[in-house]
Parts: structure tokens; sequence; C-alpha cells
């Protein structure tokens, strides 16, 4: 099957400051994606060069094998900055949003209900939409852009001021979407969700693309070397001796857990180091620390470095 | 699923449609829009039909007697002939007047009423005594009319002068004096041995008619209102139209942008799509306004037996002339809304807008008194005056415009309003994903010619 979206050297400029410069991926049907980034990397330029809100500069870009703005009836959207009519009532909004989609008002109504009630939100079709908690809003808008059953769903910030509870319900609806083979890509500040739902992470910055790897390989991905030290004794006495060692470069102590997290010297492999704690300090474990999406994320971004993608690829 | 494979052309066309029919439901099924509709109307029926029968029904009683000082002993006679005469008079009667300045409207009013019982006489009571009388009540009102004011020729520089109670009405006062002045003037022509009916024949100003001549060798009679107030209806009824469709468009514009749903309209159709769906939408309510509106003022006109006074020519015009003024104006709204974050930030892009359209309303007098002359002809050429200026000229009832100018006009207007449009379309979509400072005029334009 072919890609579901294909970037080759895109590039979008907004007068002299350059938003995208040169971003090249292709994504395969059915896959979830991370597009990560910090605040102006240029994540949202990316998305809305697929979603045909603005076109490129230069470069070649594929969406379900066609040019973006003849496949937006095929495409659901989520915008960064949720929008909705205020005095509009739901099921209005959402029969329109169906009607541009390609649906009958009726249809669209049906499977709005429908959506809804899946995501505890039933039997509001006839309340008007400024009458809702900025979280049925938010549910509401996520609705609209499922509504049409697209193949590509492009999610930006789909999560960001859900408590937990409406987290996880549509945690579980993207799940199952994904089981339904639809290709996902979000936009998203939240590690932890990204490494819960992604399959494959690209990480922008600067307008370029840092890191385009599976979430296997992005996990391990240089610049995260450390282990993970469990002490018998106290923590804070366990970490004096441990910051102690020439091989440590930092230490953070997790109350949580009891653990002692212990970032090393690149040029220590990991196994002697962790022979150097266990000589150190009375331990009941010690194991090579698990990087989280968020090391990466940091490391990365402090490090600039345009040639990690090849590297993680590799 | 959606179907994927259907021409590219169907799918625009949908998607201008849905966003059409929004537009036009939102405000068609908004309470403020039906109210609206039924409230002109209904302020119309008021101020035409109940205001002046409210006017002339609401006048309370007046009854007494009006005292007079007069040495002659013939001015209290003559007044209350006058006063009878006058109550005496039909409504429809008493409009066949020449000058109808306010103490004439004011008496007419007064003297349609029934409830008027007032009976001059002559008195020899001193003016202080009149005076007091009229505060207590006694008496309605007293006169003091001096010898000089009944000689043949009066003293120039002779005046009678009135003395009413502080609650006496105006419209009531205007009755009295203007039949006292009359019977003034009555009694100094019958003292100098004339008769006053056949001098007052003899002076009335004789009927006019006045007809009007073509070069090509037509003849039609004089018609005022076929002349100036025909045009100006129809103008009115355009620029209403089109503004309150165009302002809508506006706002809805802004609203979009600034609750960011603007956004997703985006991811589901193109700029020009938005843009062609939300001027579509609107244009509809507009033409709803002028087929109310305008319908509503036919039937006024063909109730009044002055149904003659419209054409269907005139009304092919005014709809062809709407379409474009529509199109040009609703364009140059479309553009600003989406320059701009909110409606406080539209005034200083629309305020310019509106300048220029408001010349058609300025000019409506020297256009309509010449609609050949320079004035009217060099503005029916300069978009976007054309259809305002045009409707102007071409629905008066006097005199025919060049045969050209009709077709040119309506060609130029046309082309106008593509060319309008498209440079809206340039601004809006850049302008609807902008956000801060609003724009200048000049980075209104760099947007126009942005690639």
């Amino acid at each position: 099957m072919s890609d579901a979206v294909v970037l080759i050297d895109v590039r979008k400029s907004f007068g002299s400051v350059r938003a995208v410069a040169g971003v090249d991926f292709r994504l395969a049907r059915g896959e979830v994606c991370g597009f990560l980034g910090p605040n102006g990397a240029g994540k949202s330029t990316l998305i809305r060069m697929i979603m045909a809100i603005i076109r490129q500069d230069s470069g070649e870009l594929t969406v379900l094998d066609g040019d973006p703005v003849d496949v937006k009836d095929r495409v659901g959207y989520l915008p960064e900055e949720r929008g909705l009519y205020r005095k509009m009532k739901v099921g209005t909004f959402l029969s329109y949003i169906g009607r541009l989609k390609g649906l009958t008002a009726r249809d669209a109504r049906r499977r709005a209900g429908e959506a809804l009630e899946r995501l505890e939100l039933p039997g509001i079709l006839d309340r008007r939409c400024s009458d809702l908690s900025k979280g049925q809003q938010q549910k509401v808008q996520f609705v609209s852009s499922i509504l049409h059953e697209p193949e590509l769903l492009v999610l930006d910030e789909p999560f960001s001021g859900l408590d937990p509870v409406n987290r996880r319900t549509l945690q579980v609806e993207i799940e199952s979407l994904r089981q339904r083979g639809k290709t996902i890509i979000f936009s998203t500040h939240q590690m932890e969700q990204a490494e819960r739902l992604c399959d494959r992470v690209i990480l922008v910055h600067h307008g370029r693309k840092l890191l385009d790897a599976s979430l296997a390989d992005a996990l391990r991905s240089p610049g995260v070397h450390a282990i993970e030290a469990e002490p018998l004794g106290a923590l804070d006495e366990a970490r004096r001796a441990l910051i102690a060692l020439p091989c440590v470069k930092h230490a953070a102590v997790s109350e949580e857990s009891r653990t002692i997290r212990l970032d090393i010297s690149p040029e220590i492999a990991l196994r002697e180091a962790m022979i150097q704690a266990l000589e150190c300090t009375p331990l009941t474990s010690v194991r090579e620390s698990r990087a989280t999406l968020d090391d990466v994320f940091v490391h990365l971004v402090d490090q600039g470095n345009p040639t990690v993608s090849e590297v993680a690829h590799g | 699923m959606v179907r994927s494979n259907r021409p590219r052309h169907r799918d625009t066309i949908r998607r201008i449609h849905a966003i059409a029919s929004r537009e036009f439901l939102s405000v068609v099924l908004t309470k403020g829009f039906i109210l609206g509709i039924l409230v002109l109307p209904v302020i119309i029926l008021f101020g035409v039909i109940l205001l002046p029968f409210m006017m002339s029904d609401g006048q309370h009683a007046v009854e007494g007697t009006i005292l007079i000082i007069d040495p002659s002993n013939t001015v209290a006679a003559q007044s209350q002939t006058v006063l009878d005469e006058r109550l005496a008079e039909t409504p429809e009667s008493s409009t066949t007047g020449h000058n109808d300045d306010l103490e004439s409207l004011t008496s007419r009013v007064s003297a349609t009423n029934e409830n008027i019982q007032v009976t001059f006489q002559t008195t020899t009571r001193s003016e202080e005594e009149l005076k007091n009388a009229v505060r207590e009540g006694s008496v309605l009102a007293y006169a003091v009319v001096p010898a000089e004011l009944l000689q043949s020729p009066p003293a120039s520089d002779a005046s009678f002068s009135i003395g009413v109670a502080n609650f006496t009405s105006p419209s009531h006062t205007g009755l009295f004096t203007k039949a006292l002045r009359t019977g003034i003037v009555r009694a100094r022509i019958e003292a100098s041995g004339q008769d006053y009916a056949v001098l007052s024949d003899m002076l009335a100003d004789p009927e006019s008619k006045t007809v009007r001549l073509s070069r090509e060798g037509g003849e039609a009679p004089e018609n005022l209102a076929g002349r100036m107030m025909v045009p100006m209806g129809f103008m009115m009824l355009m620029w209403m139209a089109v503004f309150t469709s165009a302002n809508q468009l506006l706002t809805s514009t802004i609203e979009e942008k600034s609750n960011k749903v603007i956004e997703v309209l985006l991811a589901a159709a193109s700029p020009f799509e938005l843009l062609a769906g939300k001027i579509l939408g609107q244009g509809l309510v507009s033409a709803l306004l002028l087929l109310i509106y305008g319908g509503l003022g036919i039937v006024g006109l063909v109730a009044a037996t002055m149904g003659d006074l419209i054409s269907w020519q005139s009304l092919l015009l005014l709809l062809a002339y709407s379409v474009t003024a529509y199109l040009m104006i609703a364009a140059m709204m479309a553009a600003v809304g989406s320059a701009v974050n909110d409606l406080k930030e539209a005034q200083s892009l629309v305020t310019p807008v509106m300048m220029v359209v408001m010349i058609p309303l300025i000019l409506w007098l020297p256009i309509s008194e010449n609609p050949n002359g320079a004035l009217a002809t060099v503005t029916s050429f300069v978009p976007p005056l054309i259809p305002f200026v045009m409707i102007l000229r071409s629905t008066g009832t006097m005199e025919p415009l060049p045969v050209w100018q009709v077709p040119v006009t309506l060609l130029l207007s046309a082309l106008s309003s593509v060319m309008f449009i498209w440079i809206a379309a340039r601004i809006f979509r850049v302008g609807v994903l902008m956000q801060g400072k609003t724009p200048t005029p000049m980075e209104l334009l760099r947007w126009a010619r942005a690639r």
C-alpha cells in the first residue's frame, strides 16, 4: 500500500522567517506518528501544509496519493486553537462540518450522536456550544474531526487542557481509530502520551527534522547514557556517595520509586559504571536506565544535531 | 466512508452550497432578523397611517368665546365665517391648498375636529379686563384689532394682537390666528365696497400643467414623484439590502476568525470556496430583503394608485444593478473582515469604504435634478458607485439616458465585481490566518499581490 503522507524537501517561509527548512519524511498507512518539538519549531506549519490550509513554497507534498487540496474530505483535523460557533447548537455545528466533509446532514447528526456517546457526552446535540465546559467543547471538536471516518487524522495538541479522566477517554478513542487502521499524526508536548500512542516520532526544531524514528529506536538514541540504582539504605546518603564517583555526571533522586538515576559520562561503559556503583554503596539493584521521550527531546533540542535522524533511522 | 473519486468541481459546489446555506440560515432564522423584517413595515404603517390619524384624533375639545376689540365691529362676523368654513372642510378638500405652511397644516388638523365650538364676538371691554378673563378661563382668547388695519390701504406697520391661555395648544392658536387674519382681510375688503368672494377667486393662483418633451418626440406629464422620489426609493432599497447583508458578512467573518473556527473551515474547504459560500449565502439574504421591502413598496404604490410609476424595466435594472452592487460591497467587507481580529479594528478599514458608498446618498439631489449632467455621467463609470448612481439615473421617469450607457455600465459593473472578488479572495486567503496588529491598506494591497 502506498504511503499516507510524503514530504520531499518541503520549505515554507513567512517573510524573512523560515518556518520549515527542507523537511522530508514518509508516513505509511496505519502508522501513528507523533510530531514533537519545542514551541515555534514548525510543527503547526507542517500540519497546516498537510491540511492544505497553507501551501509550501517549494518541495513535494502528497497526502493519500494526491494533492492535499483534493483529499480534504478524507482527512480529519483537530487544530491546536479550538474553535466553535458559540451560539450554535452542537448538533447544528457537527452537521455543518459533516456536510462540508461530504456527509448528508442526517448522517452527520447520527454519527455525531454515536461519537458523543462514546466520548461520554450523550444528549448534548441540542445544547449551545457556549454552554459547554472547555473539556466538553474540546471533545465536540474532536468529534468534528472524526465524523466522516477520515483515512488520515491530524491532531494538534489533542490532550491539552483535558483532565485525566477526559484524557483517558480520548486516548481510548484514538486507540480504537488506530485499531481500525487509520493513519494518525499528532503533535504534542506531552511526551508520555506520545510514548503511549505513537509507533513513530518525528522531532522538529528550527524548521528542520532532528529525529525520525520508530519509538523503540528513538528511545535508544544517543545521548541517553544512564543507570538506575536502588539503595539499601537512606536515599540521600547513597546519592552523596554515588555523585562522588568520577563517572557520574548527575544524580537524580526519585522518592516515589526510591531510586537514583545517574547520568554517566559517555566514555565510560554502563556495565563499568554499574560495577563502580555497587562497590561504592550498598544497593539492592542496579540496571541500565530506560530513556524516556522527554530525555530524547531535551537532549536533541539542546544539541540541535541535524545528523541524529540518519543515525536513529539507520 | 466518504466517496473519494468525485470530480473536484462537484465537491467545490457541494462545499459552497453547505457554506452558503449556513450563512443564509444563520441570519434569517434569528429572532433579530425576523423582528427586523416585521418592524420596518410596522414603523412605516405607523408613520404613514396611524400617526396622522392619532394626531388628528388626539386633539382635546375646545369650546368658548373669542372676544375682539374692534372699533368697526366687522371682524368678528368675518372671522366666524372663516372658521366655520374651515371646520366644514373635509380633510380631502383641505389638502388641495397650494401653500402648505405649518400654520395651515396645523389649522387643517384642528379644522377636521368636530369638538371645536368657538364663537367670535366684538367687545367694548378693556384689554386688561380681557387678559384677566382669559386667565380666569371665562373666555377662550381675545384679540385687539386696530382701526388702521381695516383702512384701504392698511397702515404698513399695523398689526393685531391675540391673547390666549398658556395651555392652549399651538394648533388651536394657529387656527384662531388664521381665522382672525383672514377675517380682517375680508372685513377690510367689504369695507371698501368690494366683494371678497369675487376678489378671492380673481386672486387665486391658476392651476398649471407641465409637459416634458423629449428630443425623440415623446411627451409626458411632469411627475415630481416619478422624477425624484421613485429613483431615491429604488436606490435606498438597494443600499439597505446590500449593506445589511454586507455588514453581516463582515461580522460573520470576524466571528469565525476570532472564535478560531476559521481553521476548522479551511481544513474542510479552500479559502475560495469559503469566500464564495459566504458571499452567496449573504447574497441570498440581500435578495430576500429586496424582495420583501421591494414587494411591500410596490404593493403600497399600487394601493395608492401610483403603480404606473414603476415599470418592469426599472425592476429588471434594480435587480441587475443590485447584484453587482452587492458583489462589490460584499467583497470589500469580506476582505476587511478577514484582515482584522475584532469589530473595533474593522472600523478603521470600513470607514473609507463607507465614505465612498455614501457618495450617492449625498449626490441624490443633484443627480436626480440633472440625470444627464456631467456629475451624474462621470460617477456612473466609477466603481463601486456605478450601480447606485445608475439606478438613480435610469429609474427616473423623465429624462431618458443615452441608450448605450445602461449596457456599458452594466458590463463595467459586472467586470468590476469580478475584479473586486478576485482582490478580496487574495486578501481573504492571507488575512484569515493572520493574527496580530491590524494591517494598513498598503499591507492589504501587498497581500493581494502575494503569490
